[in-house]
């Protein structure tokens, strides 16, 4: 076994370079240099909904870190979540008349709160609560708006149209129909013809949109790139519409992802060189 | 036949009930004996050398090879959707959270814990153990106490070490060599890795692998056969046993600490 | 150096409570089912040698780790200077264990220590003694066994026969009452024999020791002992001084003694009739 000198030193080395070590993960590494553990006010804000809002989450002001969430709790009281925020020192002027909004960090990010500062040279005191907020957009409810605004096409109200297409993608029954981005309507039924191997697809269209051109064309669409697909009517610039229950004849089928981007430049050239205008 | 099955099973059951009562009363025994270093500090230094220096070599060396490993594979996965940028968060939490603590214990299980069953082992073979006995030194208190607490002190450290060595290491090969933006990748660490969320996490996950390691390694060498094979059988469970526990423990903390 | 007649007259009177320092009554101690000892009877007279010898696998070490209470008896007394040390407390124990020294069969030496901390070890666990006395003790001590000159070596440097006398001089830093040498001779060249010989019956009369040895080497414990037990299948067999067992009657005791290989221990491991196994074979 080594000296006992040479034992003591190495100890002495070894937790010099732990301590070390420890000091560049809090500092270096880990927030700690941007908010301090003890340091900062409070504030407080009232939402009616939180969303993914944590302990802990941070605090933005013109998206720059100015604090965490400290605690959150309930107000069973008057439905509210109060949730109480640490906000560093140096940031004392925040204007009594700022809005708290419960913000997610791009599509997929965390929540934060996002302070957005109001025009008032009066600034939050220590301990005091910021009346504006706006809750969290719950993804549910949001699609759930979306669905009720779809779903006001009234079934009874319109005509039917029917469309053949090689290969639907993954369209499906309530599908949107658009025309020009504006729904005009919604798919109410799919089925297969096995005998010339097509799909069928049947649209229902509000009869406020009487004036289809016989030769509009469908295509089915992506809403986004992760989005769901619908029905485009592209109208032709023929006198005669369409009545309910005819067919319409110029069809364009999904496309797969891979040759999107290819096929859009086709369509590009085919619209160039169709000159329907 | 069954019958037979089932014996053997419930024999087990109560065998390792019984090993693990007896892991327990040794344990706490050898807590007892954490006072005595307050009036022998040199017991305590004499052990954090042997497990916590000798051990810094493979630490370090196995610190710097993940971090450069990790610095590249994620480099070369980011890359491809353009996100380099968040290679620093990525290595640095994965570090912090569980390969910094995991790996520092299987690799410590592996240099200082088989060497502490085989030293304690072979003092066991060789009647040391019995002579403190006899001399009315508890080898509990004397032996096991100043190791095991040096176990328990040298894991964070070294966890802390294989952390910040192989964040340096992903930080040489993605900042200097692969041309990552050393200022995103210091910024975007530190938005996303949080002291206490994640660093703290990762330094109690290392205590409870130290304590649980160490346990292991002391508990086999004291409860070795005294013959060669006993002792060379006994370093093998240490090790095997260690990685088992911690990798289990690690979930299980994971489960706790993250996943709410 | 000593004669027969000057040997302590009391060692025949087993029986004497008061003039024994170690007494075993009726113990009975087993290891996972298998009877280890068996019923036995021993008194250890003070200030003497007192040695218990036996066949290889019989317990006699297992009799100096109850001596120790290193191990607990399954039932029986072990009275040790008066006291049941199997009904004491820890610390009282530790107090009795600080008088009690041990020679371990190898030694048991500190591996990673001198031979100088060795012999040290029990003075700085247990006295508060300055560096310079506990100098002092731990040369006197080695110079009792011949090794002042070897203070600086490491245990890995000794001979066999060297690192039973450094752990002699470490049983005795203590300036215990009693020492126990398990095995002492075994392995040993027929010098350093001669040496732990000398050494045991020099300092269990100088420094007013008692000694137990538990040896299997009659010729060399019959020159050194006042008494000697003969104890086989966790029993004691016969005891008395040298010259009484010399001629016993027992055959055991005689077979042992003059080293038969035949008699009451057979040299044969229980078996079935030879002729009848070997026939089976041609079956």
């Amino acid at each position: 076994m080594a000296s006992r000198r040479s034992i003591e030193i190495g100890v002495g080395i070894f937790v010099v370079l732990g301590l070390a070590a420890l000091f560049m993960l809090a500092m270096r590494v880990s927030n700690l240099s941007s908010v301090g553990g003890g340091g900062g006010y409070e504030l407080t804000a009232r939402f009616k909904d939180i969303g993914g809002l944590k302990v802990r989450s941070p605090v933005r002001m013109g998206g720059v870190l100015i604090g965490r969430v400290k605690r959150i709790a309930y107000d069973s009281r008057r439905y509210e979540a109060v949730v109480t925020l640490t906000i560093e020192d140096r940031y004392r002027n925040i204007p009594r008349d700022s809005h708290a909004n419960i913000n997610t960090s791009g599509l997929l990010g965390e929540q934060y709160l996002g302070i957005v500062p109001g025009k008032s040279r009066d600034y939050l005191k220590p301990g005091e609560r910021i009346l504006r907020t706006r809750s969290a957009v719950v993804l549910e409810q949001m699609l759930g708006k979306l669905l009720r605004l779809e779903g006001s096409v009234p079934a009874a109200e319109g005509y039917e149209l029917v469309a053949r297409f090689d290969n639907i993608g993954s369209l499906a029954n309530g599908a949107p129909v658009k025309m020009g981005g504006v729904r005009i309507g919604q798919v109410t039924a799919i089925e297969y013809d096995r005998e010339r191997f097509e799909a069928i697809v049947r649209m229902r269209i509000d009869k406020r949109y009487n004036n289809i051109p016989v030769d509009t064309s469908a295509k089915i669409f992506s809403a986004n790139l992760l989005g769901n697909q619908y029905i485009s009517l592209e109208p032709g610039g023929d006198e005669k519409v369409l009545k309910p229950g005819d067919r319409i004849r110029l069809t364009q089928s999904a496309l797969v992802l891979e040759v999107l981007i290819g096929q859009m430049l086709l369509n590009k050239t085919q619209e160039g060189a169709g000159g329907k205008k | 036949m069954i019958a037979d099955r089932l014996q053997a099973l419930g024999s087990l059951v109560i065998d390792s009930l019984r090993r693990f009562g007896q892991a327990t009363l040794f344990l706490m025994r050898a807590l007892g004996g954490f006072t005595d270093m307050l009036r022998k500090p040199h017991l305590l230094v004499d052990q954090l050398y042997s497990v916590g220096v000798l051990s810094l070599a493979i630490i370090l060396m196995s610190g710097l090879s993940v971090g450069m490993v990790l610095g590249l594979q994620m480099y070369n996965t980011l890359v491809d959707f353009g996100t380099e940028d968040s290679l620093g968060p990525a290595v640095a939490l994965s570090l912090v959270r569980e390969l910094g603590p995991v790996l520092t214990a299987l690799l410590f299980a592996g240099r200082a814990g088989s060497a502490l069953t085989a030293e304690i082992g072979l003092m066991k073979a060789t009647e040391q153990l019995a002579v403190l006995e006899m001399m009315a030194v508890d080898p509990l208190r004397r032996v096991i106490a100043p190791r095991l607490l040096a176990g328990i002190l040298s894991m964070p450290l070294l966890a802390a070490m294989f952390s910040a060595i192989a964040i340096l290491g992903s930080y040489l090969v993605a900042v200097q060599m692969l041309g990552v933006d050393e200022g995103a990748f210091w910024s975007q660490m530190q938005a996303k890795v949080d002291l206490y969320e994640d660093v703290y996490n990762g330094i109690i996950k290392s205590v409870v692998f130290g304590i649980v390691v160490t346990w292991i390694a002391v508990f086999e060498g004291y409860d070795a056969t005294p013959t060669t094979e006993g002792v060379s059988r006994a370093t093998t469970r240490t090790v095997v046993y260690s990685a088992f526990a911690v990798l289990l423990l690690d979930f299980m903390l994971t489960a706790l600490m993250f996943g709410d | 150096m000593w004669h027969e007649d000057e040997r302590n007259p009391n060692v025949t009177t087993a029986s004497n409570n008061s003039d024994s320092l170690v007494s075993l009554r009726n113990v009975h101690f087993s290891i996972a089912s298998r009877r280890i000892i068996d019923g036995m009877d021993i008194e250890i007279p003070r200030g003497g040698v007192t040695t218990i010898m036996g066949p290889s696998g019989t317990g006699k070490t297992t009799l100096l780790r109850l001596i120790g209470r290193q191990w607990v008896p399954d039932s029986g007394q072990v009275i040790v200077d008066g006291v049941d040390i199997n009904r004491i407390g820890r610390d009282e124990l530790y107090a009795l264990r600080k008088r009690m020294g041990m020679m371990f069969q190898t030694g048991a030496l500190f591996t990673h220590m001198s031979v100088f901390d060795n012999v040290a070890f029990p003075l700085r666990e247990h006295t508060h003694l300055p560096e310079r006395l506990i100098r002092h003790q731990v040369l006197m001590k080695l110079q009792a066994v011949g090794l002042r000159g070897a203070r600086d070596l490491m245990p890995s440097e000794l001979s066999g026969g060297m690192a039973r006398r450094v752990a002699l001089a470490r049983a005795i830093a203590l300036d215990p009452m009693m020492v126990m040498y398990d095995e002492p001779f075994t392995g040993q060249d027929p010098i350093t024999v001669g040496v732990i010989m000398q050494l045991i019956r020099m300092l269990n009369d100088s420094l007013g020791l008692t000694s137990i040895i538990v040896s299997h080497d009659v010729a060399e414990v019959s020159a050194i002992s006042d008494k000697l037990y003969l104890v086989a299948g966790g029993k004691v067999i016969d005891a008395g001084t040298p010259a009484h067992m010399q001629h016993s009657d027992s055959e055991w005791v005689q077979q042992f003694m003059n080293a038969r290989p035949d008699g009451p221990v057979p040299f044969h491991y229980p078996a079935r009739d030879y002729a009848e196994d070997l026939l089976e074979v041609a079956t």
